[in-house]
């Protein structure tokens, strides 16, 4: 689609007005604040590192679409495009009381609103409100709601206030969904119920995760099965995050047939801590906690019988820890086991 | 030969017969584990009283591949893990993705999304039951179903070029626009397609062998399917009614009419009606969803480079073979950084154990094919 194509190409010379400057320092300090909502104990130094060397390791290995320096260089210049696009939009409607004809990129999209000289300046004010800004991208065939205009003028809020300082720099369509407190009914009856085991409890992308306390996961999930009723269990799994003093998440996905809802159990395992498994409580626990071993190295006490279950038994090594790299391998395994030097 | 027995199993009943136990190994080579499954049988006679699936040959690391790509670049990498229902991988991950960036594909992308998806349902249920009825001694079957197949991969062919791995989406939308006569090849399709339904019963549903080969074999209540995990047609012919089309719609499925078909026993029998039906079920959404899609854009505005704000989700879809879910954690680069296919052969191939005590060895070949399950995807 040409659509998506256009409107941060633009600027492609670099040093474009002060405007880009500014937002450079923007972006790069969003980067910053953005991150410690990457997972809310992770110490807020600690992910930007990581991603940081992520994007080298990416480059080494050829994984080539973030080559740093287009990279960087999209990034500024986009919110810069944007932020001048709202700007022009922004005083055009000030001064001529016309819906924001949204400046030239972006304006190929769907049919030019071009009735509704109706209503003034309003898109400014459903753009602040997080919840639902009715715009669906672009989307609007014929939204009643004067703020179709805005809809090619990028579907990207048209932040009355001249793009100020907010950061957040890619197209903040709807809320921001970053991970809010939850506290409803359900999680305060976890919480009577465990007390201190239930660490926290967050809603993103309007999904509950709930951070229990491992020590007490075979309780809480046994009280979840019977008296909340999630009684499926969708998946478990787990993530590496290396820095942390406890570096994984155990994740389980639960589901009730009762309820149809989902509940997300997060908790915190350091590398050889034994974890209770979950075997008793869901049948299902077997593999996937088989597969948890075989690719983090997660203990789990209590399973029947815990051995890889992808990898060859002797394998040394657990690959989607992060400091095993995507062309690591278990090079004596490879050599005894297929007569070659290497698998790749 | 007994110490040899005592090796390898858990939870294995003590035999009837004692020392006269024999372990069997098929695969990974076998013409009817549909790819590179490997299954130990312990056997008493005849009759099976354990056994152990051993997985991994296909295993290519995709979760960690994902880690180190972008989040467009991984895309057509899903296509190859449920190779024979491909679109549907595809959907399921751009979805999840659209989740965790917030954005939604335009509502004409969303209708052609599904059409597609409900033909690579059929596309799938019909390699299953071709390939199934083949396992059991049906010959015939599979000349029908890779026939009414080949007109389905035709249309993909036509829409994106490709037939078997498509990657027909893209996040955000779509990358093509529906070739013009997309509606009447689907309605040609599927408007017959019901009685093509009706054909291949009339080669099975009451055929005796057919019948005896299936009634009764492999059993799954529905509180062992749930304890289990399964999910899709083996959870629903359990008579659990739960199919996340209805229960969390997504794509366009809100607005279709459409029936939920379940079984009683949970059989071998059940399975194969409740995939016959979902078969007629998902030509009826497509038909439904011909008449009228609608205009507008194809593609969200999403820029080229996408950086999903920090933050996890969790999307499923009802994939052909079961729940398949995305699990992924973005801490704001261009890269994910985690990426969790929950794959429904996996956990389905899981119950294999429990369905198989106590059968005999030629049931073995049935109740891996009941399962449907795809070794690309077991492994991934």
């Amino acid at each position: 689609m040409a659509n998506d194509s256009e409107e941060k190409q633009p600027p492609k010379t670099p040093p474009d007005a002060p405007a880009s400057k500014d937002e450079a320092g923007i972006s790069a300090s969003q980067t910053d604040s953005g991150s410690k909502h990457s997972d809310p104990t992770v110490p807020q130094s600690v992910v930007p590192a990581d991603a940081e060397s992520r994007r080298v390791a990416a480059k080494e290995t050829g994984a080539s679409d973030v080559g740093a320096v287009p990279h960087g260089a999209e990034d500024t210049a986009r919110p810069a495009a944007e932020a001048q696009a709202k700007q022009t939009a922004a005083e055009a409607a000030k001064t001529s009381g016309v819906p924001p004809k949204p400046a030239a990129p972006a304006a190929d999209a769907a049919p030019k609103p071009a009735e509704p000289a109706a209503a003034p300046p309003k898109p400014a004010a459903p753009a602040g409100d997080p919840p639902k800004p009715a715009a669906p991208a672009a989307a609007g065939a014929v939204p009643p709601k004067p703020a179709a205009p805005s809809a090619p003028a990028a579907a990207k809020p048209a932040a009355p206030t001249g793009a100020a300082v907010p950061p957040r720099p890619a197209a903040p369509k709807e809320a921001p969904p970053k991970p809010e407190p939850l506290d409803n009914p359900l999680v305060q009856r976890f919480k009577k119920r465990f007390g201190a085991a239930i660490r926290e409890a967050w809603i993103d992308r309007k999904q509950a995760i709930l951070v229990v306390d491992a020590a007490q996961l075979e309780e809480i999930t046994l009280y979840a099965r019977d008296e909340e009723k999630f009684n499926y269990l969708a998946d478990l799994t787990a993530v590496d995050w290396p820095h942390r003093e406890k570096r994984f998440d155990l994740i389980m996905i639960l589901y009730s047939f009762e309820k149809n809802e989902r509940l997300r159990i997060k908790a915190h395992v350091g590398e050889g801590e034994l974890v209770a498994s979950v075997t008793n409580v869901w049948p299902v626990a077997n593999w996937l906690e088989r597969e948890a071993f075989d690719m983090f190295g997660i203990l789990f006490s209590g399973h029947p019988e815990l051995k890889r279950i992808l990898l060859p038994d002797e394998w040394q090594g657990f690959p989607l820890r992060k400091e095993y790299d995507i062309l690591t391998q278990d090079t004596a395994w490879i050599r005894e086991n297929l007569g070659i030097e290497s698998g790749q | 030969m007994s110490d040899i027995t005592t090796t390898g199993f858990a939870n294995v009943e003590q035999t009837v017969l004692g020392a006269d136990e024999l372990i069997i190994n098929m695969g990974p080579q076998h013409p009817s584990t549909h790819g590179v499954l490997r299954v130990r049988l312990k056997l008493d006679g005849e009759k099976i009283v354990g056994s152990e699936c051993i997985i991994g040959y296909l295993h290519r690391g995709v979760e960690k591949i994902a880690e180190h790509r972008s989040y467009q670049q991984f895309a057509p990498y899903v296509d190859r893990m449920d190779y024979v229902a491909a679109v549907s991988n595809g959907l399921g991950y751009c979805e999840a993705v659209e989740k965790l960036m917030s954005v939604e594909a335009p509502p004409r992308a969303r209708v052609i999304r599904t059409i597609l998806t409900e033909l690579q349902r059929i596309a799938s249920h019909l390699v299953w039951l071709g390939t199934h009825a083949l396992d059991i001694g049906a010959l015939t079957p599979i000349f029908y179903c890779f026939r009414e197949r080949e007109e389905i991969l035709k249309i993909f062919e036509k829409y994106c070029g490709a037939r078997l791995t498509t990657h027909a989406f893209r996040i955000g939308g779509l990358q093509y626009e529906a070739y013009d006569t997309l509606e009447h090849d689907v309605e040609r399709f599927c408007k017959d397609f019901a009685t093509k339904v009706d054909e291949y019963e009339t080669l099975l549903s009451e055929n005796r062998i057919w019948v005896g080969r299936t009634k009764n074999i492999g059993v799954l209540t529905a509180e062992q399917a749930i304890a289990l995990g399964v999910s899709g047609p083996v959870i629903r012919a359990s008579g659990v009614k739960w199919d996340l089309r209805k229960a969390t719609p997504y794509a366009a499925y809100d607005q279709y009419q459409f029936e939920i078909p379940t079984g009683k026993n949970g059989d071998t029998y059940d399975r194969y009606m409740v995939r016959m039906e979902e078969m007629r079920q998902s030509a009826k959404i497509c038909l439904q969803a011909i008449q009228n899609i609608p205009t507008g854009p194809i593609m969200a505005r999403i820029g080229k480079v996408l950086k999903p704000p920090p933050g996890e989700v969790y999307h499923a879809i009802e994939a052909p073979k079961g729940e398949l879910g995305y699990y992924i954690v973005s801490d704001g680069t261009t890269q994910p950084y985690r990426v969790r296919i929950r794959p429904p052969s996996f956990i389905n191939l899981q119950a294999f154990d429990a369905m198989v005590k106590g059968h005999l060895v030629a049931d073995v070949v049935a109740i891996i094919g009941t399962l449907d399950i795809v070794l690309g995807e077991v492994d991934r």
